[in-house]
């Protein structure tokens, strides 16, 4: 195919849709930049992206039949009807992929380069066999019983005769003991990279060239075998769209599922605000590589109470709206609060629900263990991974398709995804079922997603109404579970999600243990003790329970509670820089009723002592200056010390960009066009 | 979407006792979730790395858990969890522990993870020679560590060396209408037998040594039976005498006073790990004998060096009892991976609602010190003021109150200082039993109070494990061992077997009020408390005159 005559040859109309398509050749200057940028690899591999399954299959079978196959031939090999390889033809033709007359489909050569494994099939049993050293190609021979003479090329030739006849590899797949043929089927479905080489099945399985092993760390299997496993026909997976699992929901349902995506996002909201106040507190330690360790990971996950992979995902959150950044210098720099999170709950949810679509870290994969059951560190490089941002849109663009009646199953997410855009979801380091689970926790994390719909407020913001997802979102806050079983054990369970209130009100006496489509917490000693510090009373907390427990508040917990409101402020501790004493209470209470000294803050803490809220040595000055003879405990002041200057913090980072700047369809066509005259 | 159980995203599932399909669910997750706590209303299980890990080597896969979950889940199951649960599953399986007729062999399936777990400093030194790729060999007495490392690093390996079936015994259950095994001991173990290995946890009182019996039973080999004390050895000769074909002359005692070895030798754990001339004479009875069965009762108690023995013994079938898996040293994962996982594990409530144990209240008193008490206290060195504070006289009059409140139960007083048993003992005019107390005095004080001679027993920790008293139905528990969650479960058990006059049991626990004593006892009751036994808090006043 040469891309420079198809280019010549689009018009207006089908130019425009070709940079809708290709948003990368928008930045073309004229025509002969254009050829060279649909030229470009990267160019080519982000088009493929966007195939859809009849896209991505006729380009397969194309490759798989060879340069300008015929459909006739194409057809053959996949056994698909000819409208779908006419419609998959004329998708990649506009996406400048392959050209057609017809009759025939050219792909694109670096396309064809670019699809070793065309439907997941090895390569060709010859181009397999002439990666063998002389002993391996002997040994299959001998095995097959042919003549092991010859040069290392006639040795190919003859084994690669034998095993392309007619029917022979089907026949020897047939023959071969129950073992070796799941071993190959096995290979077939999971391309499995790493086996035994001493497997008694796999070495069966090579003796006879059914599995060939290129390299010592790899088998790969044959081509033909393939094939042959799957029937003779190499499309491995069934032409079909896969059926997205709907359920018909009330609008009862779906309010509690509104309800429930902003109970969610409070959720996050709080614990994202959580973590900025730890880090403005206390920045951390970052890594060499600047991403967050797992000890600082741990310790967060501590304090919030949350696991780490949740709290590796919500500092990626955190970091991607630009509420922490790098501070100190290279090689020592610390994760650091970036300032106050403003703006109310509504506002942030906004920022959240902006940044899901726009953020280019794969949020997801933090806090995830590798192989190696290692904590995958938040803010690391990622580099292989690729845009997530089209992975998302492909989500959305499932939902968008739902009526207003309906929910989804989570579950047919990531088939239909694949389906939506195979090269995309089947080119990613973890199956779409996968990626599409963690996609689907962090929309519902997010607010965006419950109940198998796109939340209210968040339809309302795709669709471009601010002022209508505000209105929804705060509507929907009061809603949610409000009651509640508390058990002896000192837990308190909310089933479903909790109201926005009751969450945060039993948060305030009560420690998280869990927390996901229930809510559950614990009672302690501590989390009665930092209830009452924060204003609240035993005897309020008692009471709430009681009103909300559904089971009614144990009695051992009642007492709890009471033990804890009956001991507290037993003790009371003060804050006092310098004190004052003296054994002559008419002379402390002097001083305590000078008026010089009313600025000093004095104030009696024991029978003879006086605190005050200056330094020591503000406070000698006083008295002095008041006309006391004071004496300091210390043997001397302590002196002034010149604070070093911190050094200037960086600016916050955030990994949330904008889209590119869209370009005018229309007028580029027009520039294009002008430029080919 | 009214299932009784919630799939929480931290692997955590909640289930609602009240529900219909409570039972139902209750055995569905069973093999791949452990019980966590069982407390009044809703159950929780975690799903643990152990427990997929178990459920694959019993033959369920990733589709059956997920299928389960949804069919149960009150709420959507989150999509990550399926997504662990199967990549959890998935790591079984890589590497497997099998005999190649010259011994053991790690074979690894899939070549990476054998390089991978080769290379760790944890599994490396307990491999030998390579002998191909993909296999190394291992040395039979490594087999429970390099378990124990593959668990750790996280790829389990399937084991199916399988088990020596030491010397064959000829024994059967003996059973008849209306007097066999209940439903839940049958399929503790059942679970047990298809496994060859594990723990079986039912509550105190539920009938464990029948468990046993019938394990022995089905076992059919040359058994080893570790106990806690000399009295224990004689309540399992009496059961096994009672309930399986063995004769007196099956059986032997292997403890400070008798060496018997025998076709069922019942030894203590005192007598494995007692040292003469620094030497640990009798831990090799463990290895010396052809078993094909060893008992761990009580195997929460298991000491140090049996551990160490049983890491070498992985070819021998070996089941562990308990009613409270909680170890104050923090080995439960130990026991999990030497003994085996847990087999079968019913909440303490489940088998009191089935009527096999009594119903039990719960009931914490609690004594206000004097002013002069409390000074003492505060100015005592902190190892002192527990005792201090435990032990304060203002107790004495507590249990006495305690005991004419219900005239006529059979009671049993327990503590921990000797000085204040002997004080309880003299004001009640009772008998005292420590572990001075010679073991025969011991056996007839314990008969005296079976058969209604005496009414009061005052009982150091001695009493705390295998003691069979079943008409005792209250127990005051003046001190304790600090926060042992266990103790406490443990001591609650002494009275739970059933009455047969149906009646309930109760648990007094008396503690000085605002000390570390009464900080120590909340922690205690956490075990029964998450068993769902909520404590009743009472302050001594309130039991009046």
């Amino acid at each position: 195919m040469k891309v420079g005559d198809a280019v010549r040859r689009l018009g207006r109309d089908e130019l425009e849709r070709l940079v809708r398509l290709r948003p990368d050749l928008g930045r073309a200057r004229d025509v002969d930049d254009l050829i060279h940028r649909a030229n470009w690899q990267g160019s080519i591999v982000a088009a493929t992206e966007e195939l859809s399954m009849t896209g991505w299959v006729t380009m397969s079978a194309a490759c798989l039949a060879g340069p300008a196959a015929s459909f006739e031939g194409i057809r053959k090999l996949v056994s698909l009807p000819e409208e779908v390889l006419v419609e998959g033809a004329s998708e990649l033709a506009a996406l400048l992929l392959a050209d057609t007359d017809g009759e025939t489909l050219d792909l694109h050569g670096t396309l064809r380069q670019q699809l070793p494994y065309p439907f997941g099939l090895g390569r060709p049993v010859v181009t397999l066999l002439e990666s063998l050293v002389m002993d391996d190609l002997r040994t299959i021979l001998a095995a097959l019983g042919l003549d092991e003479e010859g040069r290392k090329a006639d040795l190919v030739e003859r084994l690669s005769g034998y095993l392309l006849a007619p029917g022979r590899i089907a026949q020897l797949v047939a023959g071969a003991p129950p073992e070796v043929r799941a071993l190959l089927a096995e290979f077939d479905q999971r391309g499995y990279p790493c086996v035994d080489a001493e497997h008694p099945a796999e070495q069966d399985a090579r003796a006879h060239g059914l599995l060939v092993r290129p390299r010592w760390s790899e088998a790969e299997l044959p081509r033909e075998v393939g094939v042959a496993l799957r029937g003779g026909l190499p499309l491995g997976i069934p032409y079909e769209r896969p059926a997205a699992v709907v359920r018909p929901v009330s609008d009862a349902e779906i309010a509690a599922a509104n309800a429930d995506a902003v109970a969610a996002a409070h959720t996050t909201i709080d614990r994202i605000a959580r973590i900025v106040s730890l880090l403005a507190e206390e920045p951390v330690p970052l890594r060499q590589d600047e991403a967050l360790g797992v000890r600082e990971v741990k310790r967060l996950a501590g304090a919030l109470g949350r696991p780490e992979h949740e709290i590796a995902w919500l500092v990626e959150v955190a970091s991607g709206l630009g509420l922490l950044k790098r501070a100190g210098r290279a090689g020592s720099r610390r994760l650091a609060s970036a300032g106050q999170w403003g703006g109310s709950a509504t506002d942030r949810w906004l920022e959240l629900a902006r940044g899901f679509g726009t953020t280019y870290r794969h949020t997801h994969v933090a806090g995830r263990r590798d192989d190696s059951r290692l904590l995958l560190a938040p803010l690391a490089h990622a580099p292989s991974l690729g845009d997530p941002r089209p992975l998302r849109t492909d989500v959305l663009q499932i939902f968008d398709v739902l009526d207003a009646s309906s929910a989804l199953d989570p579950a047919s997410i990531g088939p239909l995804a694949h389906w939506l855009r195979p090269a995309r979801w089947g080119s990613q380091p973890a199956s779409p079922r996968e990626i599409a689970a963690f996609l689907h926790d962090e929309m519902e994390s997010l607010g965006l997603v419950a109940g198998g719909r796109l939340s209210a407020p968040f339809q309302a913001l795709r669709a471009g109404d601010e002022d209508r997802a505000r209105e929804l979102f705060e509507g929907a806050a009061g809603l949610g579970h409000r009651g509640f079983t508390v058990q002896a054990d000192a837990t308190i369970i909310v089933p479903g999600r909790a109201a926005p209130q009751t969450s945060a009100k039993l948060r305030r006496f009560a420690d998280v243990e869990s927390d996901g489509a229930a809510l559950v917490l614990r009672v302690t000693e501590t989390s009665i003790r930092r209830a009452i510090d924060a204003g609240e009373t035993a005897e309020g907390i008692v009471a709430f329970l009681t009103e909300h427990a559904s089971h009614g508040l144990p009695q051992p917990i009642a007492v709890l509670i009471d033990d804890v409101g009956r001991r507290h402020g037993s003790l009371v501790v003060g804050a006092g820089r310098a004190f004052v004493r003296s054994d002559d209470p008419a002379l402390l209470e002097q001083v305590l009723r000078h008026r010089k000294l009313a600025k000093l803050g004095l104030r009696r803490a024991a029978s003879g002592l006086l605190v005050a809220d200056a330094t020591t040595a503000t406070l000698i000055g006083a008295l002095r200056g008041a006309g006391f003879l004071p004496v300091a405990e210390t043997p001397a002041e302590p002196a002034a010390v010149r604070a070093r200057r911190a050094p200037p913090a960086d600016p916050a980072f955030s990994h949330y960009v904008l889209d590119e700047v869209p370009v005018d369809p229309a007028a580029w066509a027009l520039r294009m066009l002008a430029s080919a005259r | 979407m009214s299932g009784p159980l919630i799939v929480q995203s931290d692997r955590t599932l909640l289930l609602e006792v009240d529900h219909e399909l409570f039972d139902e669910c209750r055995r569905a997750i069973a093999p791949f979730a452990e019980l966590e706590r069982a407390p009044e209303h809703v159950h929780t299980y975690r799903i643990t790395s152990l427990a997929l890990w178990n459920a694959r080597a019993a033959g369920h896969d990733a589709t059956d858990a997920a299928e389960v979950l949804t069919r149960f889940a009150r709420y959507p199951v989150p999509p990550a969890i399926l997504v662990d649960l199967r990549e959890t599953m998935e790591r079984y399986g890589r590497l497997a522990i099998e005999s190649d007729g010259d011994g053991l062999v790690l074979r690894g399936l899939d070549l990476a993870v054998l390089e991978e777990v080769a290379r760790s400093k944890k599994v490396a030194p307990l491999l030998r020679e390579r002998l191909s790729r993909g296999v190394f060999r291992v040395p039979a007495a490594e087999r429970g560590r390099l378990k124990q490392a593959l668990l750790a690093v996280g790829w389990p390996a399937v084991d199916t060396a399988g088990y020596v079936d030491g010397v064959a015994l000829e024994v059967d259950l003996v059973e008849s209408p209306g007097r066999g095994l209940r439903t839940y001991q049958r399929e503790a173990a059942e679970s047990f037998l298809a496994a060859g290995s594990g723990l079986v946890v039912l509550p105190c009182g539920s009938g464990k040594t029948m468990v046993g019996a019938a394990v022995v039973a089905g076992v059919k080999a040359q058994t080893l039976i570790l106990v806690t004390s000399t009295v224990a050895i004689h309540q399992w000769r009496r059961e096994l005498a009672t309930w399986t074909t063995l004769n007196e002359e099956d059986i032997g005692e292997y403890s400070g006073a008798t060496k018997d070895i025998r076709a069922v030798t019942i030894a203590t754990y005192q007598i494995l790990i007692a040292r003469r001339g620094g030497v640990q004479a009798h831990l090799d009875l463990v290895a010396r004998e052809e078993w094909g069965l060893i008992v761990y009762d009580e195997v929460h108690l298991l000491p140090a060096p049996v551990f160490r023995m049983t890491a070498e013994i992985q070819a021998r079938r070996r089941l562990g009892l308990t009613a409270t898996l909680v170890r104050e040293d923090g080995a439960e994962g130990d026991v999990f991976t030497l003994i085996g996982p847990k087999r079968y594990d019913v909440p303490w409530r489940e088998i009191e609602r089935q009527g096999w144990i009594a119903p039990a209240t719960c009931i914490e008193v609690r004594v206000t010190l004097p002013d002069d008490e409390r000074m003492a206290i505060a100015l005592a060195e902190p190892a002192d003021a527990f005792r201090l504070a435990a032990t304060t006289p203002g107790k004495l009059d507590v249990v006495e109150r305690i005991l004419a409140r219900h005239p006529g139960d059979p009671a049993l007083v327990i503590g921990q200082y000797l000085d204040q048993l002997d004080d309880l003992a003299a004001r009640l005019n009772a008998p005292l039993i420590t572990g001075r107390t010679p073991n025969p005095e011991r056996e007839a004080l314990y008969a005296a109070f079976r058969a209604g001679a005496l009414r009061v027993l005052v009982v150091s920790k001695v009493a705390n494990f295998s003691i069979d008293l079943p008409e005792a139905s209250l127990a005051i528990q003046v001190s304790g061992m600090f926060g042992s969650r266990q103790e406490e479960a443990q001591r609650l058990g002494r009275i739970l077997r059933p009455k047969a006059d149906g009646r309930q049991a109760r648990f007094y626990t008396v503690v000085a009020r605002d000390t570390s004593d009464a900080e120590f006892a909340s922690r205690r009751q956490r075990f029964l408390a998450e068993q769902g036994y909520g404590y009743v808090i009472l302050d001594a006043g309130d039991l009046g005159s």
